[in-house]
Parts: structure tokens; sequence; C-alpha cells
């Protein structure tokens, strides 16, 4: 019949297509085959080895890690991730697989898996919060029970990590460690047009913006152009230190939400204190004046990192293991510059006014579609916590006995991190991350960092540079801690952990910064931007998140809206 | 055209259905079909969850219209809901324009390297990513670095917070709109026009009519069917296609005039993880639309030379 | 010809010159971002030059070694070309089918392929979860076959169908050809106008792959060109990772972080340079085609 001429004509064409499609699904490897360099040693499994691993409980056929804060973009060293995978695979016998969700889309990317039950294995949160929450939805599995009889749980992990993320009686989330340093902000100042203008290291805020003001107007690095300004911002999150100083304090990630006042030991919601409008009016006055960058809602931090780094603006408050950095940039533009670090400014308050951590990192779940719960996280356990070269193994990759061959070398209390010459160039690995910190190499900051190449030259002007960098940090630091501008903020105080307040907390973010931003490049006055917050935070129920967190630690609210 | 659709081979079947050619050409649109029913049919029943409680762990409870009333007490959905409507009054009134008088002063230039050279170039950014175009004018655009301010300063201005300014915003992303697409919207119009018989402006000139009377009475009523078509076709997508430029040119400053209907949806459902929420405004979204592109169907009737719908 | 008065000319002359601030306005961002792909160092960019103050190919370099940079460049082109081509033959072929308006049910096809779609969408969470019930996730058929048929796209095409005369297909019916072979030897080679414009459209389309390849690829080898793109260009920090990250990145490629004066933004602009290249140089090819294509695939509705 024709019909069936037809019919089987239509048939092989979708066959054919149907092939095709085949084909394209499964020959993933056809770019990457192109893609493998050949002038990079790779690291063998032969020379390499891995960290022992003592443990009584059976092996998991496959652990699953996703990393959703990845040093390094999802996509960077992809050949370094994949030979780690490989190695860490063959060594330990366990299927070891790592996902990474695209950069800034972490979040997505972990609530559409999760909540498409597809996503198994430890899974690298944000905060105790985003724990918490996961464990009330009943996504993840308390860990106490599991971890009971593991010795590096018992005995080496540290207690304080533990009980970050334990809730309601039972461990939810193992913490990724740190490495000891204690991490926080400064803010960094150009010392040498302080030094042109014949000014002090300022130590209130009402100094650094007389100090400010000038590095604007006063043209200080003298070159008779108005090119300067007085310092930037990435929205109030790098500026943290001037509200902190009028007592209207952020929160830890430089949000204003409610917070916990050191000083009176109450929670408190900034945003509708008079010392919110004094703060924001100095504020306001900085940006008209362009001794604020007003651009600081805008753009993004690397930009304004980059603006301190061209050397025509005078600071920023970042990360205090940027001082170093800034410097170094600042030098190729104008050699003769240099950077001052202030820990904390005082103001309205004179003590605890900034906070620091030394941080047990950000926690891991395990989701209760993992297929064997208890063996994946006691070798989880014991891999990167048993000893210092599994941490190590797990924050730098594989390690190696010398250079090319393998990620990191440990000898004694030494970690050399190796780089070898690709193209006449020292060239790095991608690190995995996995793991930060370890309470016995490093809580007590008892282990050094070497640089490792075949270029010596290259070893020790960057060693030199980081640990001077580190001194110096250690020294501003202590100055600070001497004369009580900065206190730990204790993990359980870092945020309210009312349901109510999870609920509502985005909005309440989102009308606080919507009032700072505003208020600041004059859009709107204070008075205005901060009567509207209000109203928003009155019929949002902010007071109940007050009252519920005050109730906690045995205070009451004061405020009223 | 009619003539040419009524194949006489074909018509002779007309009441069988399962004819040979008929089953071959059923055949041959089997792949979008069976495509179609697995990637869009098979997940739209996920409507039903803007009527659950369903969270990061899934389907708790029926919840009946609450999302919906959960979603219209809240403010951000309103101001959402009122920037979508912003974006289509200003694409209308000037999005839309822009390319009909580009078409027609295109058509006045007679050197053909040049016409032809313009045209490539302001057709090619509408192929390009707006994750692309977004970074491209956040730089140029910048109060400090941006070429745009430094030519400011240079002549002695205050910088301009394009960005920033939540007021300035919906301009700003209107001209951003223009910039991208007014080369490939002419192609069309620029095509309309070269349709038009160069005979009626012989014997317009020949009546002493000037430049401006020709495009009056010529050159506009030549190419008022093509401007009404495509006016009315692009009713049913108004609300839509916004997703991708919003979520990069939105930031904490012109949120307030920037969030549309589409990002609210993907903060609010994905973010935060309140899928239901998300679903509902989804829903409410899609039944505006539905309104839209019936009222589009109908007036399409009305402006097409042969009175067929654009369904 | 016609005779020109005064002011006719007067107008020619500001038309052109109206054209060419036009033509201006529109390349001045793209040669803006070509300056400081061209430009090594922080402070240059705060002149009004629109050539680079210290001339270098180095993020060009970076471009091409860096392997996280070319791999999903490389990855962009396979589904680009495979895409491309499966859709194109799925969406010419049934696009015949809708040509034909009295076949019983073409109209329900329109509905079928465009309205409802278009109108109603289960969400993500559906459709994340049928993709893994297909075993798609993570695989580059993930961002491929989803997109493959496009309604939109097949309307324009039936529209261009329908324009061709139907004499040439009624001949070949009269000598006894079949539907199939109908569309093949005559409608086919005749709709090549239409097929170039839909074709940039869909290129195009996968070329700018984004949210597709954000939410169900996993695997750090696979992911497209625009995802690393926007990791370049909105590094929105909330954290240290974004410094550590451009410090980790500096250090793989061999390069002291502190040292160089090389700058996100200058390799951000030279891989938007890069990403816009096979549009300006496939386009002008197809433009001949595509005016034509598109003009009647749109009118004719």
């Amino acid at each position: 019949m024709k019909n069936t001429k037809v019919l089987s004509l239509v048939v092989v064409l979708v066959f054919a297509l149907s092939m095709m499609l085949t084909a394209c699904g499964t020959s993933e490897v056809t770019p990457s085959a192109t893609a493998t360099p050949t002038a990079t040693p790779t690291p063998t499994a032969a020379t390499p080895t891995p960290a022992p691993v003592d443990t009584t409980v059976a092996k998991p056929e496959r652990i699953d890690v996703t990393l959703t804060g990845y040093f390094g973009d999802s996509l960077d060293n992809t050949e370094s991730k994949k030979n780690y995978m490989d190695w860490m695979t063959e060594q330990y016998g366990i299927n070891f697989k790592i996902h990474y969700p695209a950069r800034n889309n972490y979040t997505e990317v972990i609530n559409l898996a999760v909540a498409a039950q597809d996503l198994d294995g430890l899974v690298g949160l944000f905060t105790p919060q985003e724990n918490r929450e996961w464990m009330a939805n009943g996504l993840i599995y308390p860990l106490t029970d599991f971890l009971a009889d593991n010795d590096t749980y018992n005995t080496i992990f540290p207690e304080s990590w533990k009980e970050t993320y334990t809730f309601d009686g039972e461990l939810w989330g193992i913490a990724r460690g740190d490495d000891g340093n204690p991490s926080m902000f400064t803010r960094s100042i150009r010392g040498d047009w302080l030094a042109a203008l014949g000014l002090q290291r300022p130590t209130t805020v009402w100094e650094l913006y007389e100090a400010s003001y000038q590095f604007t107007y006063n043209d200080p690095d003298g070159n008779g152009i108005d090119d300067t300004y007085g310092m930037t911002s990435r929205t109030a999150w790098l500026m943290q230190d001037l509200f902190q100083a009028f007592d209207a304090r952020l929160n830890h990630v430089g949000d204003a939400q409610p917070i916990w006042n050191p000083n009176t030991n109450t929670w408190e919601d900034s945003m509708i204190k008079p010392e919110m409008v004094e703060c924001l009016e100095l504020l306001q006055k900085m940006a008209t004046e362009n001794v604020m960058d007003k651009e600081a809602f805008v753009h993004s931090s690397s930009v304004a990192r980059g603006k301190v780094q061209s050397g025509y603006y005078g600071g920023l408050f970042y990360w205090d293991s940027w001082t170093q950095s800034f410097e170094s940039s600042v030098k190729q533009n104008f050699p003769d510059a240099w950077m001052d670090g202030i820990y904390a400014l005082k103001g309205n308050i004179t003590v605890n006014i900034n906070q620091y951590g030394i941080g047990q990192g950000a926690p891991y779940a395990m989701t209760v579609t993992t297929p064997e719960p208890k063996e994946t996280v006691n070798w989880y356990m014991d891999i990167f916590f048993g000893t210092a070269a599994g941490l190590f193994q797990g924050k730098y990759g594989i390690q190696g006995d010398f250079i090319g061959e393998g990620m990191f070398t440990l000898s004694g209390n030494k970690v050399y991190l190796n780089y070898f010459l690709k193209d006449g160039v020292v060239t790095g690995w991608g690190s995995p991350s996995i793991a930060g910190g370890h309470p016995d190499y490093a809580v007590g900051i008892v282990y050094e960092v070497i640089y490792n190449s075949p270029d010596v030259a290259w070893n020790e002007a960057t060693t030199l540079r980081v640990n001077s960098g580190l001194q110096q940090r250690k020294a501003w630091f202590d100055e600070a801690l001497a004369w009580g501008g900065i206190y730990i903020l204790p993990e359980s105080l870092k945020e309210p952990t009312s349901d109510k307040y999870l609920q509502i907390s985005s909005d309440i973010s989102a009308a606080s910064q919507e009032a700072i931003s505003k208020s600041m490049i004059s859009e709107v006055s204070v008075a205005d931007a901060l009567a509207k917050y209000r109203q928003t935070a009155k019929t949002l129920g902010v007071k109940e998140v007050l009252d519920l967190a005050n109730a906690e630690i045995g205070a009451t609210t004061t405020q009223t809206y | 055209m009619d003539t040419a659709i009524k194949a006489k081979g074909y018509q002779k079947n007309q009441k069988k259905i399962l004819t040979k050619t008929n089953v071959m050409l059923y055949l041959m649109i089997a792949t979008p079909l069976i495509l179609y029913y697995i990637f869009h049919y098979i997940p739209m029943p996920g409507i039903i969850i803007g009527f659950q409680q369903y969270g990061l762990s899934g389907f708790k409870y029926w919840v009946g219209f609450n999302n919906f009333k959960t979603a219209f007490a809240t403010f951000f959905f309103w101001e959402a809901f009122r920037n979508s409507w912003v974006f289509v009054a200003f694409g209308y009134i000037f999005v839309t324009p822009t390319p009909i008088i580009f078409a027609l002063l295109m058509n006045e230039v007679r050197i053909k390297w040049f016409k032809k050279g313009v045209q490539t170039i302001s057709t090619l950014p509408h192929f390009v990513t707006w994750v692309v175009i977004g970074g491209l004018f956040i730089q140029l655009l910048s109060p400090s670095t941006g070429y745009i301010n430094l030519l400011i300063k240079f002549f002695g201005g205050q910088p301009i917070f394009f960005m920033s300014n939540a007021a300035l915003f919906p301009w700003m992303f209107t001209f951003i709109r223009i910039w991208k697409n007014v080369g490939y919207s002419a192609i069309i119009y620029l095509a309309a026009l070269s349709g038009i018989d160069p005979q009626l402006y012989e014997a317009a000139v020949i009546d002493g009519a000037n430049k401006l009377r020709q495009v009056w009475h010529i050159t506009l009523p030549g190419i008022r069917t093509t401007i009404l078509v495509l006016v009315v076709l692009s009713f049913s997508s108004v609300l839509s296609g916004m997703f991708e430029p919003i979520f990069i040119l939105k930031n904490s400053m012109n949120r307030s005039t920037a969030e549309v209907l589409d990002t609210y949806i993907y903060s609010v459902g994905i973010i935060q993880g309140k899928f239901n929420i998300a679903t509902a405004v989804g829903l409410f979204k899609a039944v505006i639309s539905m309104f839209l592109l019936f009222t589009a169907n109908f007036l399409s009737k009305r402006v097409t030379e042969d009175g067929r719908s654009i369904l | 010809m016609l005779k020109r008065s005064t002011g006719e000319k007067v107008f020619n002359v500001v038309n052109i010159f109206f054209f060419i601030i036009f033509t201006c306005m529109m390349l001045l961002p793209i040669v803006y971002v070509l300056k400081q792909s061209f430009e090594v160092g922080i402070g240059g960019s705060l002149n009004l030059s629109l050539l680079p103050a210290k001339f270098s190919g180095l993020y060009y370099q970076m471009v091409v070694k860096e392997e996280s940079v070319y791999r999903p460049f490389l990855n962009s082109v396979y589904i680009t070309i495979v895409g491309t081509s499966s859709s194109l033959l799925v969406n010419a072929i049934g696009a015949y089918t809708l040509s034909k308006r009295e076949l019983p049910g073409s109209k329900a096809f329109i509905y079928f392929l465009v309205i409802f779609p278009m109108l109603f969408g289960g969400g993500l969470i559906p459709t994340y979860l049928l993709m893994r019930a297909l075993g798609l996730i993570d695989r580059y058929a993930v961002l491929i076959i989803p997109a493959m048929a496009s309604g939109w796209n097949m309307i324009l095409i039936r529209n261009y169908y329908w324009s061709i005369p139907d004499s040439l297909a009624e001949s070949a019916r009269i000598d006894g050809a079949e539907e199939f072979t109908v569309f093949f030897r005559i409608i086919l080679p005749l709709a090549k106008p239409v097929l170039a414009a839909i074709a940039l459209f869909t290129g195009v389309g996968f070329w700018n792959t984004f949210m597709a390849a954000i939410i169900y690829i996993r695997s750090p080898q696979k992911y497209t060109f625009p995802v690393k793109l926007r990791e370049m260009i909105l590094i929105q920090a909330t954290s240290m990772k974004d410094a550590q990250m451009w410090e980790a990145m500096l250090m793989a490629m061999g390069f002291d972080p502190a040292q160089t004066a090389v700058t996100a933004d200058g390799l951000s602009s030279a891989m938007m340079i890069v990403s816009m290249l096979p549009i300006i140089l496939i386009y002008p090819y197809l433009q001949k085609h595509f005016a034509a294509g598109i003009m009647v695939g749109s009118i004719k509705g």
C-alpha cells in the first residue's frame, strides 16, 4: 500500500531526528575533547597521596556535594575540578561528585532542585536562618544520631561550630569551617592623602567626614586637577561603620533589619531610631557634596573596589584583607601612595561598634533524598575534618609531593601552595574550597602558608606581601580590640529566628534599602523616607518580630511604630 | 491569494478525514505536536499550585483563592503591576512610532551604500542578548566612568545618575529599547514602503504636491495596514518579554519603577521559594493576556485586507 | 527622473546629516566597549578619547587562552549549530501542514501550538520535574529539545508558504507526486528567504541560551557563553567570594592580582565583543533574504 510507504518514510525521518537529538545529548564530551591543555602537568594518581580515614561506618557508594559558595565562579578551572573529583573517587572508592550552580543564581537553582527532590547529599546553604528554614520544611536530616559514634565529630569538631547549627536539640548542618583569621571589615583610607593634607587618622565619624570633604575639594594628590573623591561604597553594606557609629546599626550582612544591640542587650529596629535620622542626614550631605560616591547604590562592589584601586577615591569599608591589595593597586598609578586601616569609628557610641567573628563558615545540610545518609555524613566528616591533610585536601585540592604534582604539600605546620610554570608564567590551580578551616590547624592560626613555585623570586615576593599584610592587619585589629571598638556578635544573635521574621524579612529589607538609598541621593527627604518606612514596617508587623526576639533573651521592646 | 490555496486534488477528498494525503500531512506536523505536548502540556496542570500551599517541601494543603488574596494585598505586587502597564504605555507612545519615522526618513535617502550601511548597523543590536546590552549601557551611563557623563562633565554639567534615578528609569529603559530595536522594526516598514507604486508619486508631483503632502496622502496610507497589523499583533504579548532586560537593569535604587510582573514572579517564586504565590500571579497575568489576545484577534479582522484574523 | 526643488535638496542634506548622527549613536556604546576591551589599566578610562590610553590585546589573549572562557563559547557554538538546524527542519515541515487551511483540525493546531502555551505555563517546578523524569538534567539536550519546536516560527513560515503560487505544486501533484515530495522538491527550495530569517531568529535564540543553562546544567564543563558573560559583567557582590573569584581567576591565568592592571571590566568588555562577533559576521550575508522573509512572513498574516 502507498500509505505504508508514506508512513515508513515519516517514521524514518522522525527516527533520524531523534537519533540526531540523542547524539547531541550524549556527545557532551565533544567540546572538552578539544580543550585538554597539553602544556599543563596533570596531577597523576601515583604521586599525590590522599588523607587517611579511620571510621567504622560502612563506605557509601557516593558522596554528592553542592557548592554554593565556590571561590571563583562555577566556570573557572573546569579541568582542575574534574581532576579533583576523579582523584577523590579513585582514592576513596566513593563516587565523589561536586555540583556547581552558576554564580549569583545559587539560591534559585538549589530551591528548584530541592523542591523537585533532585538534590542529593550535602548542600551548601548560606546562613543558620536558611538552615532552619530547610529544617522547618522537612527538607533535611537531623545529623546528631548519625554522628553519635563518630570520633572526629566527638573529639575534634569544635563545640561552637556544633552550637551554631543546632536547633531544637539536633544538629542540622555541618559548618564549613573558617581559616581562623578574625573575619571582619575595615575602613581602608588613603594614608598618603591624610599626610599630604596634614590630617590625623580619623577616629570619629565626623573626623572622617572632614577628611573626606578635604579629599574631594583640597586636591590631596596635589596634581592641580579636581579629580579626587572622598570615598565610595556599595549600598549601605560598604558603609556599615558609619551607621554603627551613629548607633543606627545594620545587621551582620549590612542590611537594615531588626538587630541585636550589644550595649543595651535588646533587639531593635534601627530605622525608626532618631540616630538613623542623624546618620542619613550626614550621608545625604556627603552625597550632595560629592564627598560620597553617589553611584554607591548602582555599581557592583567590584566597581567600587576598582575606583579605590584607580587611586581617585579616598577609601572604602570592606573586607580587611583588601587594604593591602588596594595599596598595591594604587601604587601602580601613584608609587608613593599607602593605605591606612580603621577598624571602628566612634560616634554616638564609643564601645562595641563594629562586629567581627571567628567564623565557623556556612552550613552544609544533608537532604532527605540522600540514599545512604549515615554513611555519607560520617565519611564526609572523617575525610575533611579527621586530619590536617584531609582539611587541606578539601580546601586546596589534591595533595602532592612537589611542584607541578598536586595543588599543595603539607610539611609540619607549613602548607606549601604549589604553583607551576605554564608558558613561562607562574600558574596556580583552582581550589575546591569544600572545607574552609580545621580546629587544630586553623582556629589557632598555627599553620603558615608558603607560596611555592619554580620561580623563586615570585615565591618570595608573594609570601612576603601576604605575610606583611597579615601582620599589619593584626596590629590594627589589636588596637581596635584594645579600646573596645569591636565585639564578637554571637551567632544566635545575628538575626531573629521567628517564622514571622522569615516571612517578612525580604520585605523589610526592600523597604529599608529604599528609604536609605532614596534619601541619600536626595530623591526624598530623610524625614519622608523614614516615615514611609515606618508605615510599611507597621503594616508588615516588624514590632511582632522584635517582641518575639526580645522575649527570647528576656528583654522588652521599647520602640513603637 | 485565496485561489492559490485551493488545490483541486485536495478538495476532492474533503469529506473523508483520514485520506492518504491528510495522514501524510498529519505525520508531518507530528514532531512539533509531540514536542509541544511533552514540554508544554505535561507541566501545564502545575497551574493548580496557585491554589495550594506549596513551598520548598512541595504540596502541603489546598488554600483556594488565598494565594491570590495574599498577592493582591501586597504592596510590591501592585507596584510591579503598575510598572508593567507604564512600560506598555511608553512602548506604544514612543517605541512603536520611532521605526515608522525612521523608515520614512530612510526611504528618502538616495545614496545606496549609505542606506545599506546605516540599516545594517542599526539592525544588529536587535540580535545581541540583553545580558550584553545591559552591560554595555551600565558601563556607558556610569556617572563616574561612563562616557556620557564624562561628556557632560567636560561641558561643565553635573553628572546624571541615569540608572539609579527611579523617576528617570522608565525613560532610560524606553530609550534603550528604541536603541536596540529601531533598525530591526523598521525593516518591515521599509519593505512595505518599497511596495508603493512609484507612479503614484509621479502623478502627485505633476499635480504639484510637495513632499509633505506626498507623505500624508500616499506614503502613510500605503503602509497603514502594515502599521495596524503590527500594533494589533503586539497586543497579546504586551505583558511578556520584559523579564530579561529588567532582570539585568534593575537595582535597589530603581526597583520601585523597574520591577514588572515577570521579575516579581521570579523573585517571589524562586528566590523566596513561595511557588504558590508566584503561580497565582502568573495565572492572573495569563488571564489578562488571554483577554488582550482575543481583543487583538477581534480587531485584526478589521485591519487586515482580506478580513482574516490572526489566529 | 524627476527634478528636485531647493527645499528637497536641503531636506536631503539634513536627512543624511541626521542619519550620520544616528549611526554614531548606534555605534557609540559598541565603540566604547571596544575601547575598554583594548585598554589595560584602571585610571585610563576616565578620559574622553575613544582610543585606549594603553593599547593591549591582553584581554583577547585571556579569552582565547582561558579555558573557563573559551569552553562555554564552544558549548554555545555547538548547541547553536545543532539546535538551529534541527529546529529549522522540524518547524519547516510542520508549517507545511499548517499552511493547508482546508485540512481538518488545522485551526486546532494553532490553538494547540500557539495560543494555549503562550497563555498558560505550568511554572518552573513542574517543568523541572519533567526534565528530570526525561533524564535531561545536565545534558546539552535540555538546552535544545524543549526549544526546538516553535509555534510562532511555524506561523511565520506558514505565511510564507501561502505566498508561493500553488500552480507549481499543482503541476507536480498532477504528475502524481505526493505531498511530502511536493514539499521537499517544490516548496522548500522556494522558501529560502523565510528559512534564512527563521534560522537567524532561532540561531540567535540558541546563542543567547541563558536561563535554561543556569537552571538545568550542573557541570561546569557544560555552561553556555551568556552564563559566563553574566558572571563577568554583573558581579553583584554580596561577599568576599566576588573578590576572591577574580583573584583566583587571575592566579590561575598566571597573573599576580596585586601587580597587574587588568580589570574585570576590561575582560568582560572583550567577552561582550566576542559574543557579538558571530552575529556581526553572519548578519550582512543573511540580510538580503532576511528582509524578504520577515516581510512576507509577518504581513500576510
